[in-house]
C-alpha cells in the first residue's frame, strides 16, 4: 500500500475566523452607522424647511408697518422719566418681533446659557446682550387675543426646537416719536378751536391755545375772541341747546377777524387767498388754524336750518378750499413744525420727523459715549438728549402734560396746574449738535446696503427637554418695555403687545404654576408674575412640563441655517 | 489520516463568535430597518411638505386660490362677480396727493354722525352741508373724484379691495348724491380704524375661511394628504396672508402643520396678472 502524502487540507485557525468575524463586523456596523446619518439629514431638512417658514414670517413682520403701536404711545413729563417706547418700539427686528403677538419670545436666560453652538455663536449673542429666541407656540395673526382664536392654526412640534438669533451689531434706531411728546398727533381739518368745551368731543382740549400761548403765537387775543364765539355757538351743556344762526355769524366774524390780523391775504369776503409761494413754502401753523376756523364757520352756516344765502354757500366752498390748500402745504412741507396736529385726512410721510437719541457730543471725534451731553431729571433720572434732523420748531406741551393737565403724584396732594405744560422739559430735551453735523445726527447720512446687514441664525436644539424648561424665569426685559414711569406711577396701554413680558400670555400667574394669564398683569399686584419669574408655558399645552434632561448638562445646538437680511433704521412698511 | 475534530472548547467558542455575529447583524439589520423606515417617512414628509410650503409660497404670489386662473371660465369665478375682490373695475389710478381732486372734503371734526340711522340722517348737516363741498356725482370733477373713486371700488371689490386700491390716508367715507338731502355712507374712518379688532377678509367671509387647495386631490387612499390654505385679511391695518400646509397621515389621521405669514403680491398685483383693471385715465407726471 502506497502512502500517498495528502494535500495539506487544514482550515482557518480559530483565530483567523475570529479576525474575519471581527472585520466583517465592523464593516457591517460601519455600515449600518451610515443610516443614522441618512435619518440626521432627513431632520436637517426639515428643520431648514421650518426655519425658511421661519425666516420669511420674521421679514413679513418685519415689513409690515404696525399702525397700532402709534396708538400706543406714551409720553414722558420729562426726558428721562418715561423711557417705554424708546427701545420697544424702535424699528429693530429683534424688538418689533419680540412679544407675544410676532412670533419671536426669547429663551430663558438660565437655558440660553447653557447651550452651545459652532465657534460659541449663541454664547457671543448673549455676552453681546442680545437674546436668544424661540418661536411662539401660537401663530402670528395680529389678532387681539381675547377677541379672535387661532388655536385651529398648530405649529410643528419641530418647530418648538428651533432656536434662533440675530447677528451683527444692531444699530442705533430711530425713536419712534419724542419720549416727551408723541408725535405726531392728528386731528381732523378745518376744524374749530379745540377747547375743552366743545361737546362730543374726544380729542384732548385746548392743544390750539396751548400751542398758541407757549409758542407765543400772534393776535392771541383774536383767537381767544374765536374761541370764546366757538364756546357760545356751541355752548357744552346736554342736551345741546338749538345752534343759532347769530351765534354762529358771530363766530365766523370773529375768525374772520383773526385772519385780517394775521395778514393774510384775503378777498373782499375776508377769505384768505391760497397760500404764497410754491409747494415747497412753509407756511406758519397759526395761519392754517385761522383759515380752518373760517372755513369750519363758513361751512357751518350752509345748514339748512340756518337759513343760508346762495352767497354764503359759494363763500363755503371757497373758504373749505383754501383751508384745504393751507393745509396741505403745511403738512407736506415741514416734519419739524410740531405747533398744530397733522391731518388725519393728510396722513403723510411727513407726519413722522426723524429723531434719534444723542449718543456723541457734538463735533467731537473719537468721543466716548459718556460723553455725551446728558440730561439729568430733577429726580436724579438721566437720558440722552434728542437729536433731529432740522430744529423743531413750536415744540409747545404735549397732550398729557398740557398747560391745563394736573400733575397728581401717587400718592400725595394733588398738584396745582403747571403754567405751561411740559414746553421746558420738551426744549430741554434737544440736544447740542449743530444741526446738519454729520458726526452725531446720521439718520440721513449717505450709508452702503451692506452696513445695514445682519445675520439670522437658526439652530436646532431640544432645550425643552430641560428638567426647568418651563419653570426657568422669563429672559429679563429692558425697562422700557414697562408701561411705568420711572417714578413708579402706573401707566396705560398694559395690554399693549410692545410692552410687557414678550412671554406674558404664556407665562404662570401663581407659584403652583396650575394657571396662566389671560390678561396682562399689571406689575403692581405681583411683580413674580409681571416679570414670570414662575416660568411659562413654552410648549403652548396649557400645563407644566418637567423634562428630562438636568440643568447641570450642557447642549449643543447644530446650526440649521443663516440668512442675510437687511435692518432699516427707521420705521418703513411695505404696504399701508 | 489526521481527522482530528474542534475541540469542544474550540467549538464552543465557534458557536458563540457566531451567535454574537448574528444577534449583532439581526440587532443591526433591525435597527437599520427601522432607521429606513423612519428616515423614508421622514423623506417622504419632507417632500410633501417642502412641495406645499413652495405651493403656499407660489399661492402668495398668485391668488390661485382665490381667483384660479386655470379655469376653463375664469369670468364664473366666485370672486369675479360684483362686489368680489376679482370683478372688473374700470377706476383711475391717481394716487397723487399734490393732486387736490383726491383730497377728502368731508366732516371729520365732529363724530357725532354714526348714532342711530334716523340721529345720523340729521346730524348729516348739522354742521353745514359738507355734500356740497364733495359727493359722489358732482357736476366738479374736483368734488366727485374722490367719492366716486371710493364708491366705485367699494361697490365693485369689496372691503379689501376698497383698502388695497385707495391710498393708505384714505378716509372710507363719502357722500351720496342720490340720498336726500346727502347722506354719509359710513364714519369717517381711516384704514386704522376701519380694520380695527374685526379683520376685513378676501372674500368678504370671516378670516376664518380662507382659501385652500388639496394638492392630491386623486390619490389613492393610503397615500398621505396634502393641503395648503391661505388666510388673507386686513386687521389693525395689517395686511395678513397666513399660509398653513397640512400633511395628514392616512393610517392615523394625524396633521403635521407648518403655519406662517409671508409677504406676497398684494391684491392689485394679482388682479394686474389677470389684466382685470382698466384705467380710464392715465396721468404723465
Amino acid at each position: 500500500m502506497t502512502h500517498f502524502a495528502l494535500p495539506s487540507r487544514r482550515g482557518f485557525t480559530l483565530f483567523e475566523v475570529g479576525i474575519s468575524l471581527v472585520i466583517v463586523s465592523v464593516g457591517v456596523l460601519s455600515v449600518m452607522m451610515l443610516f443614522p446619518t441618512g435619518l440626521k439629514a432627513q431632520q436637517m431638512a426639515r428643520f431648514q424647511i421650518l426655519a425658511s417658514a421661519k425666516a420669511i414670517e420674521l421679514m413679513s413682520v418685519n415689513a409690515n408697518q404696525w399702525r397700532k403701536w402709534d396708538e400706543q404711545r406714551l409720553e414722558g413729563q420729562t426726558l428721562a422719566l418715561c423711557s417705554i417706547n424708546q427701545v420697544a418700539q424702535s424699528p429693530l427686528i429683534e424688538q418689533k418681533n419680540c412679544n407675544y403677538r410676532h412670533g419671536s419670545l426669547p429663551v430663558p436666560l438660565d437655558i440660553a446659557r447653557r447651550l452651545d453652538a459652532e465657534n460659541d455663536e449663541i454664547q457671543q449673542v448673549l455676552r453681546a446682550g442680545g437674546y436668544l429666541f424661540y418661536s411662539s407656540p401660537r401663530p402670528v395673526a395680529s389678532i387681539d387675543e381675547g377677541t379672535i382664536s387661532l388655536e385651529d392654526i398648530e405649529i410643528p412640534n419641530e418647530s418648538q426646537r428651533l432656536v434662533f438669533a440675530y447677528v451683527g451689531h444692531a444699530q442705533q434706531p430711530a425713536l419712534a416719536n419724542h419720549p416727551c411728546k408723541a408725535w405726531p398727533y392728528y386731528d381732523w381739518y378745518p376744524a374749530p378751536p379745540r377747547v375743552s368745551s366743545f361737546p362730543n368731543n374726544s380729542t384732548p382740549s385746548s392743544r390750539h391755545e396751548d400751542s398758541w400761548r407757549l409758542n407765543a403765537w400772534p393776535n392771541l387775543t383774536e383767537f381767544l375772541a374765536v374761541s370764546t364765539a366757538w364756546q357760545t355757538a356751541v355752548p357744552n351743556t346736554l342736551p345741546e341747546l338749538p345752534h343759532t344762526r347769530a351765534n354762529v355769524v358771530a363766530y365766523r366774524d370773529k375768525a374772520k377777524e383773526l385772519v385780517a390780523a394775521l395778514a393774510m391775504v384775503r378777498d373782499l369776503d375776508g377769505i384768505p387767498d391760497a397760500p404764497p409761494g410754491n409747494a415747497y413754502t412753509p407756511v406758519e401753523p397759526y395761519k392754517v388754524l385761522a383759515a380752518g376756523y373760517l372755513a369750519q364757520a363758513m361751512v357751518w352756516l350752509t345748514r339748512p336750518s340756518l337759513m343760508p344765502t346762495a352767497m354764503e354757500s359759494t363763500q363755503a366752498q371757497k373758504a373749505h378750499e383754501h383751508s384745504l390748500q393751507w393745509l396741505h402745504r403745511h403738512v407736506t412741507t415741514d416734519p419739524y413744525d410740531w405747533g398744530i396736529d397733522r391731518a388725519l385726512n393728510f396722513q403723510n410721510g411727513w407726519d413722522h420727523p426723524l429723531l434719534q437719541y444723542e449718543l456723541f457730543p457734538s463735533n467731537s471725534p473719537g468721543a466716548r459715549w459718556q460723553d455725551a451731553n446728558i440730561f439729568t431729571a430733577a429726580n436724579g433720572d438721566i437720558s440722552w438728549r434728542i437729536l433731529t434732523a432740522r430744529p423743531v420748531r413750536n415744540p409747545g406741551t404735549s397732550t398729557s402734560y398740557g398747560m391745563r393737565s394736573v400733575i397728581a403724584p401717587v400718592p400725595g396732594p394733588v398738584a396745582p396746574p403747571r403754567p405751561s405744560g411740559n414746553k421746558i422739559d420738551i426744549e430741554e430735551s434737544f440736544g447740542t449738535q449743530v444741526v446738519g453735523q454729520p458726526d452725531t445726527f446720521n439718520l440721513t447720512a449717505p450709508f452702503q446696503p451692506a452696513e445695514r446687514c445682519r445675520q439670522l441664525v437658526f439652530w436646532a436644539v431640544d432645550w425643552k427637554s430641560y428638567q426647568d424648561a418651563e419653570t426657568a424665569p422669563s429672559a429679563p426685559q429692558d425697562a422700557s418695555r414697562v408701561p411705568y414711569d420711572s417714578d413708579g406711577k402706573y401707566s396705560y396701554h398694559n395690554n399693549a403687545h410692545k410692552f410687557n413680558n414678550p412671554e406674558v400670555f404664556f407665562t404662570w400667574n401663581n407659584s403652583s404654576r396650575n394657571g396662566l394669564n389671560t390678561s396682562a398683569p399689571d406689575g403692581l399686584s405681583s411683580k413674580e408674575n409681571y416679570l414670570g419669574m414662575w416660568g411659562a408655558d413654552r410648549n403652548g399645552n396649557r400645563k407644566l412640563d418637567h423634562g428630562s434632561v438636568p440643568p447641570s448638562v450642557r447642549m449643543r445646538a447644530t446650526t440649521i441655517a443663516r440668512f442675510n437680511f437687511y435692518n432699516p433704521r427707521v420705521w418703513s412698511g411695505l404696504r399701508n | 489520516m489526521l481527522t482530528r475534530g474542534f475541540t469542544l472548547i474550540e467549538l464552543l467558542l465557534a458557536i458563540t463568535l457566531s451567535t454574537m455575529v448574528i444577534y449583532t447583524s439581526v440587532a443591526a439589520f433591525r435597527v437599520s430597518a427601522q432607521t429606513i423606515t423612519i428616515s423614508k417617512r421622514l423623506s417622504l414628509e419632507n417632500s410633501l411638505l417642502r412641495t406645499g410650503f413652495q405651493a403656499a409660497l407660489n399661492e402668495l404670489d398668485y391668488w390661485d386660490q382665490y381667483d384660479d386662473r386655470s379655469a376653463v371660465n375664469r369670468a364664473t369665478n366666485p370672486l369675479r362677480a360684483v362686489g368680489k375682490s376679482f370683478a372688473p373695475l374700470i377706476y383711475d389710478p391717481t394716487k397723487l396727493e399734490c393732486d387736490p381732486k383726491t383730497w377728502w372734503r368731508g366732516l371729520g371734526f365732529a363724530m357725532d354722525t354714526d348714532a342711530t340711522p334716523a340721529v345720523s340722517a340729521t346730524n348729516t348737516l348739522k354742521w353745514g352741508n359738507y355734500g356740497q363741498l364733495q359727493r359722489a356725482g358732482h357736476t366738479e370733477p374736483i368734488r366727485a373724484w374722490y367719492p366716486d373713486q371710493i364708491r366705485t371700488i367699494n361697490r365693485q371689490l369689496g372691503g379689501y379691495g376698497m383698502i388695497s386700491y385707495l391710498p393708505g390716508d384714505a378716509i372710507y367715507c363719502w357722500y351720496e348724491s342720490t340720498a336726500a338731502p346727502f347722506a354719509m355712507r359710513g364714519q369717517p374712518r381711516d384704514i386704522w380704524e376701519r380694520t380695527a379688532s374685526t379683520p376685513v377678509t378676501v372674500n368678504g367671509a370671516t378670516y376664518k375661511d380662507g382659501a385652500f387647495t388639496d394638492l392630491l386631490p386623486q390619490k389613492p387612499l393610503h397615500w398621505p394628504g396634502l393641503r395648503v390654505e391661505t388666510r388673507r385679511y386686513v386687521v389693525w391695518s395689517s395686511y395678513i396672508d397666513l399660509c398653513q400646509v397640512e400633511v395628514r397621515s392616512p393610517l392615523s389621521s394625524e396633521a403635521l402643520r407648518l403655519s406662517f405669514w409671508g409677504v406676497g403680491s398684494s391684491l392689485r398685483g394679482a388682479r394686474q396678472q389677470r389684466n382685470l383693471d382698466q384705467l380710464d385715465q392715465v396721468e404723465i407726471r
